[in-house]
């Protein structure tokens, strides 16, 4: 069998496919991946494994900057002699069409920390429909800086409302001890 | 001369103006975009909902929440405004401050 030359475009997709399929059945996946590469002659990738934690992130990111530039082509199309990569691009598509894009969660926990039940709906809303307005003006990465601002600027009054609602109950309760003895 | 019912911060006053200026469509973020377009400084969430809460523990403000929105992931609206207690507050202050700019002129001019 003649072998042909890999391509980091090719290793890219084998894994993006991996990744995809992580959730269902890796080894399962992996090993039909590597049957299907060798009968298309892509020998090299009998020694594909698992991509690791970072390797995952990074493929992540690719593969959201990819569609971002893919945005305007008619992907199906283009891509329907590939059936599986038109596969793992419709579905991330898809993925992207039907839920927004969402704030970094990581900060969205910390206010979530500080905030009381009763306001926590409406200040994270506040935040994620502003969120949604620097997003269609800049960019996703610009609108999550924007969004960490806030709530590290955030953070700090809040705190402070905390510890002055504590200092009151401790001052309360000195007050109380008094009256009593 | 009557004295006002309650001491505000001077962010207080700004957000009070704001509610006022927003009407019917004071909330979160058109507050906060009017504060930030009237003062050209940037203010952050958290700074203006604990002055929203401490305006309405001191009963200058009512708020209602809203419905939710797709825009805001589902979540709800919290729509403020401005009793009429706060209303003739904000006058006082702005009187007395009135007074204080025309006994500077005074002063100044002797």
């Amino acid at each position: 069998m003649k072998h042909k030359p890999v391509l980091d475009e090719q290793i890219f997709e084998a894994e993006v496919k991996v990744l995809l399929g992580e959730q269902i059945a890796d080894q399962i996946l992996l090993s039909q991946l590597k049957t299907l590469l060798h009968e298309k002659g892509y020998q090299q990738f009998e020694s594909l494994t698992l991509p690791n934690r970072f390797r995952r992130n990074a493929l992540r990111r690719a593969v959201r900057r990819r569609l971002s530039l893919m945005q305007e082509k008619p992907l199906l199309n283009e891509f329907s002699r590939d059936s599986w990569r038109a596969q793992w691009i419709a579905r991330f598509r898809f993925a992207k069409r039907d839920v927004p894009s969402r704030p970094p969660l990581n900060a969205e926990y910390i206010l979530y920390l500080f905030l009381g039940k009763e306001e926590r709906d409406e200040v994270i809303g506040d935040l994620i429909e502003s969120y949604g307005h620097v997003l269609r003006r800049f960019s996703k990465r610009h609108a999550d800086i924007w969004f960490y601002k806030q709530v590290v600027g955030s953070v700090l009054p809040l705190f402070r409302r905390t510890l002055l609602k504590v200092g009151a109950l401790v001052w309360l309760g000195r007050v109380l001890r008094r009256l009593i003895s | 001369m009557k004295k006002p019912s309650s001491y505000i911060g001077e962010f207080e006053e700004l957000v009070l103006l704001a509610i006022l200026s927003q009407g019917e469509n004071a909330y979160g973020v058109t507050i906060r975009q009017a504060l930030e377009q009237a003062t050209a400084r940037s203010i952050t969430v958290g700074s203006l909902y604990t002055t929203l809460s401490r305006l309405e523990e001191k009963g200058l403000v009512e708020s209602w929440v809203g419905e939710p929105t797709a825009e805001r992931g589902g979540r709800a609206k919290r729509h403020y405004k401005v009793k009429g207690s706060a209303q003739s507050l904000l006058r006082e202050v702005q009187e007395a401050r009135q007074r204080l700019v025309g006994l500077r002129t005074l002063g100044a001019m002797q």
